[in-house]
């Protein structure tokens, strides 16, 4: 502690030679060297290894901590920047420290390339930021991690970006409403990052192409109403296609299986965006890939809703980013390959024509299929170039005259054969063929090669292949960077008249403004007994709800239990259901009776709901039920608190918007007179600061939207159990 | 044993070099530890232990020594 600053280069000099071990150090290590650079005050360094951290593999907790030192050293070039120009807006900032950062990265790459002995460095990343955007990622799942790691990933991409994160599972509403926090923020992009659950698709269905069309058509009108209100871009998420199946193989031959219409819509959203403003993110293939089970897991489903597991929310931010990447025009386009050993097994200068493996034998067809592989990415649009140390006329000879050649000499956009070294091959290549060094990306099986062209031209992104043949086509098939924006011109016309049909078909039976989405949702409100099936949960949402929490005063279940059996109190719990999906017990009021000298007035010591029903008018109809119980209780005026924490802004208003008035009776400082233990008991039960009082007599007439019905199931309330079921103007008119 | 491990996800997960962790610990005690950290930290454990919490157990570590007791007692390590 004597010297920090001499620890620090210590602890430099230890990490960067444990990175000259390997050839792609592993992520942890790349991790560790972002932090110990961004403590050093080299902030191009650290950003390079941040973001080396994402092509190193990287678990979530490695991934998030790149992040962190992406998002500090971000920050601290952009104030550092003096243009008022890039101050005007985050985006443009990012943007602006990553071009900043860009400037010092060669003197920093020399530092580090001479502590490591000239070995390892990491593919070069900073300053990739060739653009910025502002992205919304519209979330039906818990997409906290997700919008952590997407600027880590998009700038990987090449891509600075600033990221707007819904609430929890509110995309449609923020869509729909044009005064919502999404409309506000101005994305250039909206990611829909939705889940199978989030599919309004029965287990079974009568009329699947029907349920299947229907579907379709919720999401393609989002869609619309986000090109049209909002001018910005889709990426889709698909639908993982569950493991689990109860119908078991039957599935398949059944159209109206849950798994068959899931497959359904995944493809008939395929056919609706062709051509159009709406790129995928294919989930379903990426699921299958790393497997589904692993894919998600039930247990961060249930602890967290989390639909996408942990372990794999860094692949999706990466391949999320892979193709924001290319609709913004990032994408590389160009293959750089080898020769020797990379397309065909064996040296050709030595080995001769005949000697070389290709075609026969499992070497020989392990690389023929990797040539295979290499031309359907030509077919679909990559740039091939030839970068072999070889005499050229024998290099185009074996391209000519070996029978099991799959690639062809017309193939290969540039085809360079010589005896120079690779790195004065490549920067030709890219001049020649007029592309920037940075939509390179250059394959050899020679660790060696890789490593020279890292330092020299780092640029180029370098893919690593395996020491044996048969694992080539999946190392490249993984590099994510080559993705596509589109296909050729014709393909696009002919799949834009597939969108056409598809949409004119869907659009009729979807909702476009919020109001008509609420009514489809058929929402039905059960009000229920406090008792001891549901105290439980009442007592869980008290103790860990935020948001919506109106004085977030925190109680034990003991407590709550006595307060419920006093006569003076009314506790209403309430449950929410819908067409798609039963959401639980969600709200909870506690209001307590008060004599007072101009009457009795109900209290309302805690109002809170669960965040997965914010924003369905429950609310609404909640304050109808509370007014109720004011009447019920011979009490002339509802009084509500408002203790503001630092996660309950959501609700500042919410008094006022329902029609109540400031409190004449509140002292100067409510927030004081609030009987909540005050300052230091606990932080959450507000600290005085800002806290508000409001009054509503019980004559007032609330303006109930009417988008859900309720009904109460109290026995010995209003309505006795099921016997009647009456609807909220019943209960409460 | 445990308990050093444990500090050091801690320290990775809050990206703080000099955290000091204790069992008496509490979420109050680490700036930053809030819902989507704490999974991320159960995330972390989880792995850095090759052990599964239990989900009845997942909300109800009092303090840092609660889950240090879950894991000895999941992983035998103790």
């Amino acid at each position: 502690m004597a010297d920090p600053v001499g620890t620090g280069r210590h602890r430099l000099a230890e990490l960067t030679a444990a990175a000259a071990a390997a050839e792609v150090p592993p992520a942890g290590l790349c991790r560790d060297l972002a932090l110990a650079y961004e403590k050093a005050g080299d902030p191009a360094a650290a950003m390079r290894w941040a973001l080396a951290t994402t092509d190193a593999g990287g678990d979530l907790t490695c991934w998030t901590a790149a992040a962190g030192v992406l998002r500090r050293v971000s920050a601290g070039a952009a104030a550092s920047v003096v243009s008022p120009g890039a101050a005007a807006s985050p985006g443009a900032a990012a943007s602006a420290g990553a071009a900043a950062s860009a400037g010092v990265a060669v003197p920093a790459r020399a530092d580090v390339a001479a502590a490591a002995g000239g070995a390892v460095v990491p593919s070069p990343v900073a300053g990739h930021a060739a653009r910025s955007a502002r992205v919304a990622l519209l979330g039906s799942y818990t997409t906290a991690q997700l919008a952590a790691l997407l600027p880590l990933a998009a700038a990987r991409a090449g891509v600075a970006v600033e990221v707007y994160e819904c609430g929890y599972g509110q995309y449609r509403q923020e869509v729909l409403d044009p005064g919502s926090g999404l409309y506000r923020f101005r994305p250039d992009v909206v990611i829909l990052a939705v889940h199978e659950g989030e599919a309004a698709l029965p287990a079974l269905a009568e009329d699947p192409e029907r349920a299947v069309a229907t579907e379709v058509g919720r999401w393609t009108s989002l869609w619309e109403i986000i090109t049209a209100r909002l001018g910005a871009r889709v990426i889709q998420h698909t639908f993982v296609v569950p493991e689990t199946e109860a119908l078991g193989h039957l599935a398949l031959r059944t159209p109206g299986s849950r798994s068959s219409m899931l497959a359904a819509v995944n493809a008939a959203l395929g056919r609706a965006a062709a051509g159009g403003q709406v790129a995928f993110v294919d989930c379903e293939r990426l699921a299958a890939t790393v497997g589904k089970r692993s894919w998600f897991d039930p247990r961060y489903w249930h602890r967290a809703k989390q639909a996408v597991s942990l372990a794999h929310v860094p692949t999706l931010a990466r391949h999320t980013a892979a193709v924001l990447g290319a609709q913004l025009g990032t994408s590389r386009k160009c293959l750089v390959l080898d020769l020797d050993n990379t397309l065909w097994g064996g040296v050709l200068g030595e080995e001769g024509l005949a000697g070389i493996a290709l075609g026969d034998g499992p070497v020989g067809e392990a690389f023929s299929t990797f040539q295979e592989y290499i031309g359907r990415l030509r077919a679909r649009g990559v740039i091939l170039a030839v970068c072999s140390k070889n005499n050229e006329a024998d290099a185009r000879e074996a391209f000519e005259r070996h029978p099991a050649m799959r690639l062809r000499l017309d193939d290969i956009a540039m085809f360079s054969a010589s005896w120079e070294d690779k790195p004065t091959q490549i920067r030709r290549i890219a001049s020649t063929l007029g592309i920037g060094l940075d939509s390179l990306v250059f394959v050899d099986d020679n660790p060696a090669e890789r490593e020279v062209v890292r330092q020299l031209v780092p640029e180029v992104d370098v893919i690593a292949l395996p020491r044996d043949p048969h694992g080539y086509v999946r190392a490249v098939a993984d590099y994510p960077f080559f993705e596509p924006a589109a296909l050729t011109t014709e393909d696009t016309a002919r799949t834009e008249q597939y969108r056409a049909r598809a949409r004119a078909a869907e659009l009729a039976a979807s909702a476009t403004s919020l109001e008509e989405f609420h009514r489809g949702l058929e929402m039905v409100a059960t009000v229920v007994p406090l008792d001891e099936l549901t105290l439980p949960r009442v007592v869980q949402l008290i103790g860990k709800t935020n948001q919506f929490n109106l004085t977030t005063r925190r109680r034990g279940e003991a407590e709550v239990a006595e307060l419920a059996a006093d006569p003076s109190t009314a506790v209403i719990c309430v449950r929410l259901a819908d067409r798609f999906a039963d959401h639980g017990l969600v709200a909870v009021v506690i209001a307590r009776r008060a004599a007072e000298p101009g009457g009795a007035v109900l209290d309302v010591d805690t109002w809170l709901m669960s965040c997965r029903v914010i924003g369905r008018t429950l609310e609404d109809e909640i304050a109808g039920l509370i007014v109720a119980e004011a009447r019920r209780l011979g009490c002339s005026s509802v009084r509500g608190h408002y203790l503001p924490t630092a996660k309950n802004a959501l609700v500042a208003d919410l008094y006022p918007r329902l029609g109540f008035r400031p409190d004449p009776a509140a002292p100067a400082d409510a927030g004081r007179a609030a009987p909540a233990g005050g300052p230091g008991v606990a932080p959450a039960d507000g600290t005085g600061a800002g806290a508000t009082r409001w009054v509503l007599p019980v004559a007032s007439a609330l303006n109930r939207p009417g988008l859900i019905r309720v009904v109460d199931a109290r026995a010995g309330g209003a309505a006795v159990a099921s016997a009647s079921a009456r609807t909220m103007e019943e209960v409460a008119g | 044993m445990v308990q050093e491990r444990l500090a050091q996800v801690f320290r990775e997960i809050f990206s703080d070099d000099d955290l000091v962790v204790t069992d008496a610990t509490t979420a109050a005690d680490v700036p930053g530890w809030d819902s989507l950290a704490y999974i991320n930290l159960i995330y972390a454990v989880e792995n850095e232990f090759a052990v599964q919490i239990p989900d009845e157990r997942l909300g109800s570590f009092a303090n840092v020594g609660e889950l240090r007791v879950c894991i000895e007692e999941l992983s035998d390590v103790g």
